[in-house]
């Protein structure tokens, strides 16, 4: 396996990014303040993400938490490892065998995400039930569910198409092809899957049929067997039919109700739903939709406010707005540069900005002051 | 509909001759049972639909018919109305939203989607206009068709779907229902735009572009219970469809082997629907009337209902509220901008602050319309090149000015900011065309 070749592929950053780039970014490490506990049972539900932010001890609780941590948008943007290690922070403070369900819509997005992840998941699931809720799973999103050994679509649900491309060319990166057949073949292996299956989300010519005796089914990377799933022109995507059938997926679920009956978490007296995972989802996505929506107004306000005055009030203005760009990068750095594209080069040269604007202030002011 | 309520006449008439065997159920292949669909569970009220084969399996469903049963209430939900169905725009997650509440609160027995949304006339998308075609966000689609079932579900209500026209992406919206009729001219087709999606020239990334959104759109039809095959052929124009019948069930293939060939070719032909076909191959459950004023009251007669009450408030009066709405608020910007123009080639000399305020006034409006309708922003952007932030930064450089007038010992600007009358919005300009 030509390691290389990826590692040095990953380095350069590449980004995976599928049908269209999505939004939403980053994460507070802290336990969200406000998280309680809610269904499926509704008694003794505010311990819940509360108590974790602050316990160091685990807390004794006879009830398992079930958390849902929504996972919307671009892998590395909206789809990261740290609202998965919030999650996992607060899981253990409960002890371990919560219940984690990642529920996921996400369009792919940058693959040095997916290492991080990866380990991150691989963690998790030494400690706790990891289950994988697909709304949407592809490239990169797929990737991030391969890693649950229990894995439940929505009936709209569609999850494959790997391949690995450069983001701006739209162009497979050929040269690390072989290398991310492995990797997610591995990913297959570490969910308890077949590894034959993931080579054929990677490549079109990667055959899949099977056949289905009972429950039992056996994967073929040929196209001869009963049921086909991927013929040699084309790139493997599973609905929740397929999944299921093939025994990819361990069900379909249209609701979160659904899936606690399917997972068997719907009895109250044992289990307690945890909203700190959609607390953590939901101030993440609050955070980067608040940088998409504010950034590329305060370029413009760079330009604009104090220009009527000039001078020291113009300067003043834009010191302050170019100020608050540079800190929406320390917010979010991936939305700042994939989404927004304002890079780590483009924020140095603002921040250089700024220090020579104070210093053409002081300049202003210094020359403005009678002479003695 | 004549016809329809024949056959019911038929069908209740021959349930006592037919309700015997199994076996006795040849019949020609050309005359698909409708409740054929993968996974769609029988529903007594899917049975009532006045076929032959459908009526004799299931005596009980002409239950409805006594007359004391208590009268249903329906809620209709228009997805588009005539003229103004643009996919995306006047069908638009944003109104849904409300629909879902007031179904909630209403809580009627039957909810009857009526879907008319077509993004062409022709049928290859040939002289039509791309400005009229729909627009797919599959992610609010998917969530905004999640949340109404959802909530139908919870309030116990039936949900059915009735395809007036459905050409384009809004194709997914009719296959997503189980219980789905169509009208006597209505179309199912258009699902090839997905290509539009796809193009690229690396044939590795246009396969994973291409089976993801075939994914992604396949889901729509899943969900509804309908087989993917009839999606892959109506997306991929090299995909063949074909069914045949294995006694009351149809099995779909993706090669043109099958007792129905819908689709029999490999080059530049998508599968596609009309009333007649797909109730013939069971797609849908029955056709109803194409007449706004008898069409739910055909909906019911086939589903066996004699007693329904419309709810005199349900989707309608909303949706057309905001169909208008929206469509009144992208006039409106339309309107504005030429108002805006004048104050600011009016904007000098003594009357300069007026008329600058005058036309941060016009822009503040427009930004409120944007803001208060997705779907005017969306256009805006398509049809003029205007977006959001451009009225916003516009906006920006007018209050600047003003405050500069405001200020009159205040030096003159130095770097960066626009100063001068007349421009604005340069995008905008194109504004004026309309």
């Amino acid at each position: 396996m030509n390691l290389f070749s990826l590692r040095a592929f990953k380095h350069i950053c590449i980004a995976c990014i599928l049908l269209s780039a999505q939004s939403q970014i980053f994460a507070q490490s802290s336990p969200p303040k406000s998280a309680k506990s809610t269904a499926p049972s509704k008694s003794d539900s505010k311990t819940g993400a509360k108590s974790a932010a602050t316990a160091v001890a685990p807390v004794q609780k006879t009830k398992k938490q079930v958390f849902v941590l929504p996972l919307d948008g671009m892998v590395g943007i909206g789809l990261r490892h740290d609202e998965m290690e919030q999650v996992e922070k607060i899981a253990d403070t409960f002890g371990p065998g919560q219940v984690i369900v990642l529920r996921i819509n996400s369009n792919g997005g940058l693959v040095t995400e997916g290492d991080l992840i990866a380990a991150t998941l691989t963690r998790i699931k030494n400690k706790h039930r990891l289950v994988a809720w697909i709304e949407k799973a592809i490239s990169g999103g797929a990737f991030t569910g391969l890693y649950c050994d229990e894995m439940y679509f929505m009936p709209e649900a569609a999850l494959g198409s790997i391949t690995m491309l450069n983001g701006a060319t739209r162009e497979e990166i050929t040269s690390a092809r072989e290398d991310w057949k492995s990797r997610v073949a591995e990913a297959c292996a570490a969910g308890d899957r077949d590894p034959k299956i993931g080579p054929a989300m990677v490549h079109s010519e990667v055959e899949l049929s099977y056949d289905k005796v009972g429950d039992k089914v056996t994967f073929y990377n040929d196209y001869k067997h009963e049921f086909k799933l991927s013929d040699n022109k084309e790139n493997l995507d599973f609905s929740a039919q397929s999944a299921e059938h093939s025994g990819f997926s361990d069900g379909t679920a249209a609701t979160e109700m659904d899936l606690y009956r399917e997972l068997g978490v719907n009895d109250t007296t044992k289990f307690e739903a945890n909203i700190a995972g959609k607390a953590i989802a939901e101030k993440w996505q609050k955070l980067i939709a608040g940088a998409k929506e504010e950034v590329p107004l305060l370029l413009q306000k760079r330009g604009i406010e104090g220009s009527s005055q000039g001078g020291v009030a113009f300067l003043q203005a834009r010191i302050r707005n170019t100020q608050k760009i540079v800190d929406w990068y320390k917010k979010c750095p991936a939305e700042m540069t994939y989404d927004l594209q304002i890079g780590e080069q483009a924020i140095e040269q603002l921040k250089e900005e700024i220090v020579q604007m104070r210093k053409q202030i002081k300049e202003m002011q210094a020359g403005s002051q009678p002479g003695g | 509909m004549i016809r329809t309520k024949i056959l019911l006449t038929i069908a209740v008439a021959s349930i006592f001759l037919l309700d015997l065997s199994a076996s006795a159920q040849s019949k020609p292949a050309t005359t698909p049972p409708a409740n054929s669909k993968p996974g769609k569970p029988a529903t007594p009220s899917a049975k009532a639909t006045p076929k032959v084969v459908a009526s004799k399996e299931t005596p009980a469903a002409v239950a409805p018919v006594i007359a004391t049963e208590k009268s249903k209430t329906v809620y209709v939900v228009p997805m588009g109305i005539k003229g103004k169905g643009q996919f995306g725009l006047d069908i638009h997650p944003q109104v849904y939203e409300q629909i879902a509440k007031d179904i909630t609160e209403k809580r009627p027995d039957i909810v009857v989607f009526v879907l008319n949304s077509a993004d062409i006339d022709s049928v290859r998308y040939l002289g039509d206009d791309p400005r009229k075609f729909g627009i797919f966000d599959d992610d609010g689609i998917r969530k905004m068709s999640r949340n109404l079932k959802e909530v139908i579900e919870k309030v116990g209500a039936e949900p059915i779907m009735i395809v007036r026209d459905a050409v384009g992406y809004s194709a997914l919206l009719g296959l997503s229902w189980p219980n789905m009729y169509m009208t006597d001219s209505a179309r199912l087709m258009g699902l090839e735009r997905i290509q539009e999606r796809t193009k690229v020239a690396d044939p590795e990334v246009y396969a994973k572009f291409r089976e993801a959104m075939v994914g992604i759109c396949n889901g729509f039809l899943i969900s509804g219970g309908y087989d993917p095959a009839i999606g892959l052929a109506m997306m991929r124009e090299e995909k063949m469809l074909s069914a045949s019948f294995k006694g009351r069930e149809i099995i779909w293939s993706d090669n043109a082997k099958g007792t129905w060939v819908v689709d029999g070719s490999t080059e530049r032909i998508t599968a596609h629907f009309t009333s007649e076909m797909a109730e013939e191959l069971g797609l849908s459950d029955g056709t109803v009337s194409d007449d706004d004023l008898t069409m739910i009251e055909d909906l019911m007669y086939q589903r066996g209902i004699r007693s329904f009450e419309r709810m005199p408030q349900d989707g309608e009066v909303l949706v057309r509220e905001y169909i208008d709405g929206w469509r009144k608020g992208l006039a409106d910007c339309a309107k504005s901008y030429p108002q805006y123009q004048e104050a600011m080639g009016d904007a000098q000399g003594k009357d300069e602050k007026k008329n600058l305020t005058k036309a941060k006034g016009i822009l503040e409006k427009v930004l409120s319309i944007i803001k208060k309708y997705p779907a005017v922003a969306i256009k805006l952007n398509q049809e003029f090149g205007l977006s959001k932030l451009e009225v916003e930064t516009e906006l920006l450089r007018l209050q600047e000015r003003i405050r500069g007038l405001s200020k009159s010992t205040a030096p003159p600007p130095s770097g960066g900011g626009k100063k001068g009358g007349g421009g604005g919005m340069g995008p905008g300009s194109s504004l004026s065309s309309t």
